[in-house]
């Protein structure tokens, strides 16, 4: 449509509904971190169109019960700001021009917001900045929340500029930063443009054309790096809750575009991420020391977080067993049955994935970040390729890099 | 085999009931690649007491259903998430205070070998005294993770404070005392009166051709021998109008105070169909006054009566009805007096009729967006059949919704009985 301004239209008759989702993609960059917060909740509120909660809402009724959406999530050393929104497919209504009145109504969210000159409405900016901050309080008082944030901040790096804002960042942040990140955003960013349903690419690039008319901009950023950490530390906290919450943090040496990823991620399921796993069995199934434990593999970053939450008096335990289990992973003492396992596992759930909108919307993203055409498929040929000296190799150089645990008083008394 | 389309949403479905009495529902999605498929009991953790057509009695500890649902994953074998996972399916489940849900969902072509898994494993109790013990670990260690949640907790206290004897005052997965005086004998007992393929359902969301899927199930359960069905019913002590305690103030690690107003509606004797009509009703009703709909809610989140986190909920069940508002609220006996003036308002109120089509819209679109998921289609299914309404006749229930029939169905509601629930840090 532009210069670093692309629209991708995937017609699908599948689903009941339309999806549209903007995505714009930025350097990550940890002060920009509470502006991007809050911008994402005051431009879902209200925009000049529709300047009150109650229009808002109406506007989105009318289109039966549309959702729209922002949000901000930092991927890989990138930050991206996205609006989503989903209509019901006009197929199955009277009314005919749905897909119109939806593009409209995301040009009218995202780029005409409330706001005069310099600043948006100075009330609008501290509803949400206020939200904000009872947001990031509610996150943090769920004791895994915080302790994946702790986790990840004793961690560093760009994996520790992903954290939610605190509330400082919140507390000084002010209304003219944010409108001159806003428009940073929109003039900088690169846009790519999804749409996802019963729609033809004519009507779409009309539409896009006439309410989302973006400029050239000069954008090349990249997504994904390899996370490098040097050193190991560790970190105890108590505090008066009735579980202990241990998250530890290992560089896998290997993101993404590493020719062994695959039997990486096979070898999370060994290890951790699925009911058969051996963190499963080993410390919930065997021992009873807990009721969740899981591994989870940052395919963006070369970063495998294990967190677990049981009585403070079982996580020596717990931490000997896992480490057993990352040795398992290295030495390859692991059956056949349990790689195969993984394998149907990994195959099946990206086989399943076509049949989310969201995962498909991401899955058409993630291959034009990574200028990696047909994925699914090609991770599906790459899964069944995988052998266990390669899950072996993947895992040789897995090291642990920060352990954090959030204990309960109790164990101190 | 009875096929029942709907054409409206393009959807079609194939439902049977078995020689054994099994309910089974084959729900064709030609166009996707992921098969979803549920085996459900209407047994949850409310059903701790039960009376069966004989007269017999039968009580069960609180946490029966969930401790239930984890040992079925137990097989005489090992571990059936295990026997799942070799066939590359997802396997899981979930207890809820009306039923109990086994599903696993596949992308795999043939799903012959997952289904009779699914239809064996619910079928077939096999524990013994050692791993019941073991299991007892596992859910307190599950309890305890709950009541760290300061959500989770404050609903939890909130229906201990309004409930005396309804089993709406435990937890759904029992405390650590129930948990642990749970046995193999009590789980038998409460299996066999329980899960009788009579009682329950299957319902299945998937791509391959519903006769093949229809011969899998009629073929499984041709294999197997049943009693008769125990024809069971919850049984609940009379609950007196009044709430156990009024406030109720909970200290927790948190650094946001929680309230929750909780309002104790006296139960009307009903058809199912009033009763769903009537939740309908109070759930437009609730929207139209309580939500950004309403002009005065700008002024409410400017005033500080509420923040952006304010919700609320209604549930009118067959032997309880009730309405929950909940927010971050910094003073909550202040969140109080606003629920209880609004809401005296609100009843007294009638939807204006423009509004009312805009929710009717908003309820095309969601039930459109329904039809996208497997998973959601099953467990609506089988959650609206057992609550008395199927699928369609709630689409037909909302449209035929009017302001006077709203507010007549509001008129009638008691909702002076109420508690206030505060989770503060302490």
């Amino acid at each position: 449509m532009a210069e670093n301004v692309c629209l991708h239209v995937h017609p699908n008759d599948q689903f009941k509904d339309v999806s549209i989702n903007v995505e714009f993609m930025s350097p990550l960059v940890r002060e920009e971190r509470a502006g991007r917060l809050v911008l994402s909740l005051m431009l879902q509120d209200v925009c000049a169109q529709y300047p009150t909660k109650l229009e808002a809402s109406r506007a989105f009724d009318e289109l039966y019960g549309a959702t729209l959406s922002m949000s901000d999530e930092p991927k890989g050393k990138a930050d991206i700001f996205e609006c989503s929104c989903t209509a019901a497919d006009q197929r199955f209504l009277k009314e005919k021009d749905i897909l119109k009145r939806q593009f409209e109504l995301i040009g009218s969210f995202l780029l005409h917001p409330l706001a005069s000159g310099e600043r948006f409405s100075p009330e609008l900016f501290e509803e949400n900045r206020q939200k904000a901050v009872t947001m990031v309080r509610m996150a943090l008082d769920q004791p895994m929340s915080y302790a994946a944030d702790h986790a990840a901040t004793l961690y560093g790096g760009y994996y520790a500029d992903r954290n939610m804002p605190t509330e400082e960042e919140l507390k000084t942040l002010t209304n003219v930063d944010t409108m001159k990140l806003y428009r940073d955003i929109l003039e900088h960013a690169a846009v790519d443009i999804f749409v996802l349903g019963h729609v033809s690419l004519k009507d779409c690039a009309e539409a896009v054309r006439t309410y989302l008319p973006f400029a050239d901009r000069r954008a090349d950023h990249d997504m994904i790096y390899l996370s490098s950490r040097s050193g190991f530390d560790e970190q105890k906290e108590t505090r008066p809750i009735g579980q202990s919450y241990l998250v530890l943090l290992y560089d896998t040496q290997r993101n993404y575009l590493d020719p062994l990823e695959p039997a990486l991620m096979l070898g999370n399921g060994i290890l951790g991420a699925l009911p058969t796993s051996f963190l499963f069995q080993e410390v919930r199934e065997k021992r009873s020391l807990c009721y969740t434990i899981g591994s989870e593999n940052s395919v963006y970053e070369g970063i495998l977080k294990i967190s677990t939450a049981m009585e403070a008096k079982n996580t020596d335990l717990a931490r000997q067993l896992i480490e057993e289990q990352i040795r398992k992973m290295k030495t390859g003492a692991f059956d056949d049955e349990m790689l195969e396992t993984a394998r149907r596992m990994y195959i099946n759930s990206w086989r399943s994935s076509m049949d989310h909108v969201k995962s498909i919307l991401w899955d058409d993203y993630r291959g034009v970040i990574l200028k990696d055409s047909g994925s699914i498929a090609d991770m599906i040929r790459r899964f069944e390729g995988v052998k266990k000296e390669e899950i072996m190799a993947a895992f040789s150089r897995m090291e642990l890099k920060t352990a954090y645990l959030l204990a309960q008083e109790e164990a101190h008394e | 085999m009875n096929k029942i389309e709907n054409r409206t949403y393009d959807e079609t479905y194939y439902e049977e009931v078995l020689a054994n009495g099994l309910d089974v529902v084959v729900w064709h999605k030609p166009d996707y690649t992921t098969t979803s498929c549920i085996f459900a009991a209407p047994y949850g953790s409310l059903d701790m007491d039960q009376k069966d057509d004989q007269g017999n009695a039968y009580h069960f500890p609180s946490g029966i259903a969930h401790f239930l649902e984890h040992k079925l994953f137990e097989s005489d074998h090992g571990d059936v998430m295990s026997d799942f996972s070799r066939m590359g399916a997802n396997v899981n489940a979930f207890t809820s205070f009306q039923e109990t849900c086994y599903y696993f969902d596949t992308a795999a072509g043939d799903i012959r070998e997952p289904l009779n898994l699914l239809l064996d494993f619910v079928q077939d109790l096999s524990i013994t005294d050692a791993s019941v013990e073991k299991e007892k670990g596992i859910i307190n260690q599950e309890l305890a993770m709950y009541l760290q949640m300061p959500d989770s907790r404050m609903m939890f206290e909130t229906f201990r404070s309004m409930y005396r004897n309804h089993p709406l005052k435990y937890d759904i997965g029992g405390c650590e005392q129930t948990v642990n005086s749970i046995t193999k004998p009590l789980l038998e007992q409460c299996y066999a009166i329980n899960y009788h393929p009579a009682n329950m359902m299957c319902v299945i969301v998937t791509p391959a051709d519903p006769d093949e899927v229809m011969a899998i199930v009629r073929e499984n359960q041709a294999k197997k021998t049943f009693g008769s069905a125990h024809k069971v019913k919850r049984f609940c002590e009379p609950e007196p109008l009044e709430v156990v305690k009024e406030v109720c103030e909970i200290p927790m690690d948190v650094s946001e105070t929680k309230a929750c107003v909780g309002i104790k509606i006296p139960v009307i004797a009903e058809s199912d169909e009033m009763r769903v009509s009537r939740d309908w009703a109070a759930k437009m009703t609730l929207d139209s006054w309580f939500s950004s709909m309403n002009p005065q809610y700008q002024t409410w989140l400017d005033r500080k009566l509420i923040t952006p986190y304010f919700s609320y909920e209604e549930d009118f069940g067959r032997d309880y009805s009730l309405m929950l508002f909940y927010d971050e609220a910094q003073d909550p006996e202040a969140f109080r007096q606003f629920v209880i003036e609004q809401l005296d308002a609100c009843l007294q109120a009638e939807i204006r009729t423009e509004d009312l089509d805009l929710m009717k819209k908003r309820a095309i679109g969601s039930n459109l967006h329904l039809f996208n998921a497997p998973s959601d289609i099953s467990v609506a299914f089988f959650r609206n059949r057992m609550n008395g309404v199927s699928l369609f006749e709630n689409f037909r229930i909302i449209e035929d919704l009017t302001p006077e029939s709203c507010a007549a169905l509001m008129r009638s509601l008691d909702v002076s009985r109420r508690t206030l629930t505060i989770i503060r840090k302490g």
